[in-house]
């Protein structure tokens, strides 16, 4: 089936003219970094063949220090996955990026420091260096700084910031804790990296965000308005909607599977894909043993607010507003993006549930 | 023997008293006023133009392009001083910005993949105090910093390998390899050892700059003219004398090749090794967080920062070597 | 062929000074470590004031022999004496003045700091340096161009500086080695004129390499002929001339029959590649 799908994919690109007679459609989503637990439900949709039950040959497209809505604009990748303030911002400078599905439910984005550096509140933050990310993952952190009331030096306007960011290649033992006082940390990944470094937790504070009235929106699925106005898709015979559907029902399946089945996911699924970042950025020795536990804290953020209302993949238009509100009220959107930044079309075709239904 | 004549003559043609190009003049100036006139006219609106308008501006583009190549070509005809000399240059210049920011705004292209260059000269302005500080902790601390320890270290290094056999061929072939090797490659190891701030990336630039200053001065240290150092021979000179009034003088041309290809390397350094770690200033930090946020205005308004640094230094190194070094066959007038 | 039996060594002619040779070449040999033979068995004695011209093809030996002399080589075996001492102790007492085929002149230096060199080098006082200088580029007629640098003039205007160079500490002894080799006839024949003028009026001893037989005739006070593989010194002609020379001296009928003796000369030794 798969060797078929292959010899058809390359048939249709050879006679990239011809209608599709191909009984698969070759698609590719861009996952928001390398291959990791993260993307769990992706692994097992492709492995278990539930992408081409639904005529999907899909490529999953690991990413290093870059955003992925770059790929997807470009047309480099036809769907992937990122954060909701970076889908947001992308499309405020005009990128025009349409969110179709919110996969995780719940922010994971925490701020980790050293009990020994006597940080009570988080706000507490003017004259410390905090560590953050590029590549459109430091927003989290600037909706805290300016949440707090404290400038940063990741604003392009001030020159005397009162925090001063650093940004580091992910590893968090490149910074912490001898170059920051704190530093980002995603409570399934970069937390366990940081205990790995000789840090158990009963030395650390661990802040989540979402807890500090940060609950900015994880992993979701984005494509771009041409992807969804196309009428026969890279020559298909599909629409764009129709391919966008098929994704997020077979994407899900594999979400709702990997959830289930973690041990097995993980084992099956992931580690024979996940090659150098199995043991994230190389603190832990046992890759099995971080994967297993980043699949557990992953399943955490699938399996809450919608998806416990049995709606997963849907974007509570409720956590969206507040979403919105919150970068707006923190300046990193000057306005409320337009209403077809987000497409609820296809999650409806893909599950046969309504937003009427589902909204909180 | 005093009838012969010097061999010197200026054999550059005066510049001749031609007519003006009015057909490109012409050309020139209806293109300009066409962009200038559509851009008055949907400076406001945020819509993609309508197509007449569209085919009226890429008949303005081309028309202008035309007057500007003509003038261009007419001058290039013609010796002119050197102020004159850069009409062309910027003539052009003013028309490609004139002509992308019509184009620009006429297909409505998003700022996330293409801001326009009011937006960066814009962004410039209100980013100045930001740019400034930016190009402070990477043109100043890193790149001028790591080029002066890279050199300072450098020229030792040359003078004890020039006068060392054993170094030539034990030392040498390492250091013609490592001239050769992308530097900034080790940006991430350096980070490690120095840290995210300033220094680690002074380190990269001063290994980046290291190695083709001590490959280049000892070129010019040992590539001397057999017969001048015969010539010191036959004058009894001492080795000292030698070195100061041969090989020095020789390797000065040498040197300042590798000072002006290390202006460059120590801006890519600098800025490069920002990428891998950064303490929340410089350009290369600025550029990479601002390209992750499609905030393109700022990311061009720090590569324009960059760029105008860069050649602002290499323009001082090639100034003073002109000073020290304008008997070189290179530099001849 | 009227000299077929004068001996390879000469002595100097005395009739100008009468003093014993300035220069003393005893059975050098020069091998080199490939085993090349640039110079067997050569000898030769060279008078003070006199003009000694080393003419031959390539691989004659001509240029080994000036740099034997000048102790930018060593000889394999022999002596050579320079009035009384070693080449390497003539060189320290600074005892001739080299002029390369190439002018050789420092880029970086202006004409005048060119012919200031070897006065810096041997450390002669600032106010002499200057006024040698300026009396150097005098002699050969380079005043106006003291400021210039050497790439702003001529080869032959060039080729003089060198030569002013080399006269600027007041050796006794002139080595000059094809110095105008690279020059255009008639530039040649004005700095050969020139050449005699400085050798008049400054009384030095010339022992110049040259391939060019009227130049070595019109030159010379005797001319050594050379012979390649291996080099060695083939005869000595005495050149009979009368002084002062001038352009009209080339075209006398002794220098004609002076010129056939060195071409049949070289012809002896095989020489045939010489330059007419």
């Amino acid at each position: 089936m798969q060797r078929t799908s292959l010899a058809g994919a390359a048939l249709a690109c050879a006679v990239a003219a011809a209608p599709a007679a191909a009984d698969t459609v070759p698609i590719a989503l861009q996952l928001k970094w390398f291959p990791q637990a993260q993307f769990a439900g992706y692994f097992v949709a492709k492995d278990k063949g539930f992408y081409a039950e639904e005529g999907l040959d899909v490529t999953l497209l690991p990413i290093g220090d870059q955003s992925p809505i770059q790929t997807v604009v470009s047309g480099a990748a036809d769907f992937g996955t990122t954060w909701i303030a970076d889908l947001l911002a992308a499309r405020e400078k005009g990128l025009p990026v349409v969110h179709i599905a919110q996969v995780f439910q719940r922010s994971g984005f925490a701020m980790v420091a050293l009990k020994a550096t006597g940080l009570k509140d988080l706000c507490d933050l003017e004259g410390r260096s905090v560590g953050v990310w590029p590549s459109g993952n430091e927003y989290p952190a600037v909706a805290l700084f300016r949440k707090c009331g404290l400038t940063s030096s990741l604003d392009p306007t001030v020159s005397k910031p009162d925090v001063t960011a650093v940004t580091y290649p992910f590893d968090p033992a490149l910074v912490f804790p001898d170059r920051v006082d704190v530093v980002s940390a995603m409570i399934y990944n970069e937390v366990d990296q940081i205990v790995g470094l000789g840090y158990d937790l009963d030395k650390l504070d661990v802040w989540l965000l979402p807890d500090q009235g940060i609950n900015l929106l994880e992993d979701l699925i984005f494509t771009t308005e041409r992807v969804l106005a196309a009428e026969n898709y890279k020559g298909s015979g599909l629409s764009g909607r129709e391919i966008a559907t098929r994704l997020l029902r077979a994407s899900l399946k594999g979400w709702a599977y990997a959830v289930a089945h973690q041990e097995e996911t993980v084992e099956n699924h992931v580690l024979p894909v996940c090659g150098n970042t199995c043991m994230g950025s190389g603190t832990r020795a046992d890759a099995r043993a971080h994967q297993i536990w980043q699949m557990r804290e992953i399943a955490k953020l699938y399996a809450a607010g919608a998806t416990e209302r049995g709606c997963p993949g849907f974007l509570d238009p409720a956590a969206y507003a507040a979403s919105v509100q919150l970068l707006v009220d923190q300046r990193i959107l000057s306005e409320a993006p337009d209403a077809r930044t987000v497409d609820y079309g296809p999650w409806q075709e893909a599950t046969g549930k309504t937003v009427e239904a589902c909204r909180s | 023997m005093a009838t012969l004549s010097p061999a010197v003559s200026d054999q550059r043609p005066r510049p001749g008293m031609a007519k003006p190009p009015i057909a490109a003049l012409v050309l020139c100036l209806l293109g300009h006023l066409a962009l200038v006139a559509f851009l008055l006219a949907w400076w406001r609106e945020e819509t993609a133009a309508p197509f007449a308008y569209r085919l009226l501006l890429g008949l303005a583009v081309a028309v202008g392009g035309i007057g500007v190549g003509g003038i261009a070509r007419h001058l290039a005809r013609h010796q002119l001083d050197p102020v004159r000399a850069f009409v062309p240059a910027l003539l052009t210049l003013l028309f490609g910005l004139l002509a992308l920011e019509a184009v620009l705004r006429a297909y409505a292209v998003p700022p996330g993949l293409w801001p326009t260059p009011s937006a960066v000269f814009a962004r410039l302005w209100t980013a100045r105090r930001v740019l400034l500080a930016d190009a402070w902790q990477t043109f100043v601390l890193e790149a001028v910093v790591g080029f002066g320890i890279g050199v300072g270290w450098a020229l030792p290094t040359a003078l004890l390998v020039a006068r060392c056999p054993f170094l030539q061929r034990g030392f040498m072939p390492y250091a013609a390899a490592f001239a050769s090797i992308p530097i900034p490659a080790m940006a991430p190891v350096a980070v490690h050892m120095f840290g995210l701030g300033w220094p680690s990336k002074a380190a990269v630039v001063a290994v980046t700059v290291y190695f083709p200053v001590v490959v280049n001065s000892v070129r010019g240290l040992l590539e001397v003219d057999r017969n001048l150092l015969d010539l010191m021979r036959s004058y009894a000179a001492d080795e000292r004398t030698t070195f100061w009034r041969v090989r020095i003088p020789n390797a000065l041309p040498f040197l300042f090749t590798a000072l002006k290809l290390g202006t460059a390397l120590a801006m890519i350094g600098a800025i490069v090794g920002e990428f891998f770690g950064a303490t929340g200033q410089g350009l290369g930090f600025r550029i990479q967080i601002e390209a992750g946020r499609f905030g393109f205005d700022m990311v061009w308004a720090a590569i324009l920062v960059a760029s105008l640094l860069g050649i602002a230094w290499f323009g001082l190194i090639a100034g003073l070597e002109r000073r020290f070094t304008g008997w070189h066959v290179s530099l001849r007038e | 062929m009227t000299l077929a039996d004068t001996p390879a060594v000469a002595s100097a002619p005395r009739e100008r000074t009468g003093d014993p040779a300035l220069v003393s070449v005893r059975a050098v040999s020069m091998v080199y470590a490939d085993g090349t033979v640039a110079l067997e068995n050569a000898t030769l004695d060279v008078g003070a004031g006199e003009f000694v011209s080393l003419i031959g093809p390539s691989g004659c030996g001509k240029t080994t022999l000036l740099r034997l002399l000048a102790d930018l080589a060593e000889p394999t075996s022999g002596t050579i004496a320079i009035a009384g001492r070693s080449p390497a102790e003539a060189r320290r007492a600074r005892a001739y003045g080299y002029v390369f085929q190439a002018p050789t002149l420092m880029d970086w230096r202006t004409v005048r700091g060119n012919v200031l060199l070897p006065l810096e080098v041997m450390g002669f006082p600032k106010a002499e340096r200057e006024e040698r200088a300026r009396r150097m580029l005098a002699l050969v007629g380079l005043e106006r161009f003291a400021d210039h640098y050497p790439w702003q003039l001529s080869g032959g205007m060039q080729q003089r500086v060198s030569i002013a160079r080399a006269l600027a500490f007041d050796p006794q002894l002139l080595f000059m080695d094809e110095p105008f080799g690279a020059l255009d006839e008639i530039t040649r024949e004005n700095l050969n004129l020139e050449l005699l003028r400085l050798w008049r009026e400054t009384g030095k001893t010339v022992i110049f390499v040259t391939h060019s037989i009227p130049e070595a005739v019109f030159l010379s006070t005797r001319i050594v002929v050379m012979t390649p593989r291996p080099g060695k010194i083939e005869t000595v002609i005495p050149v009979d001339l009368p002084q002062p020379r001038s352009f009209e001296t080339r075209e006398t009928r002794r220098f004609f029959e002076l010129a056939t003796e060195v071409r049949e000369a070289l012809r002896r030794g095989h020489g045939f590649e010489v330059e007419d």
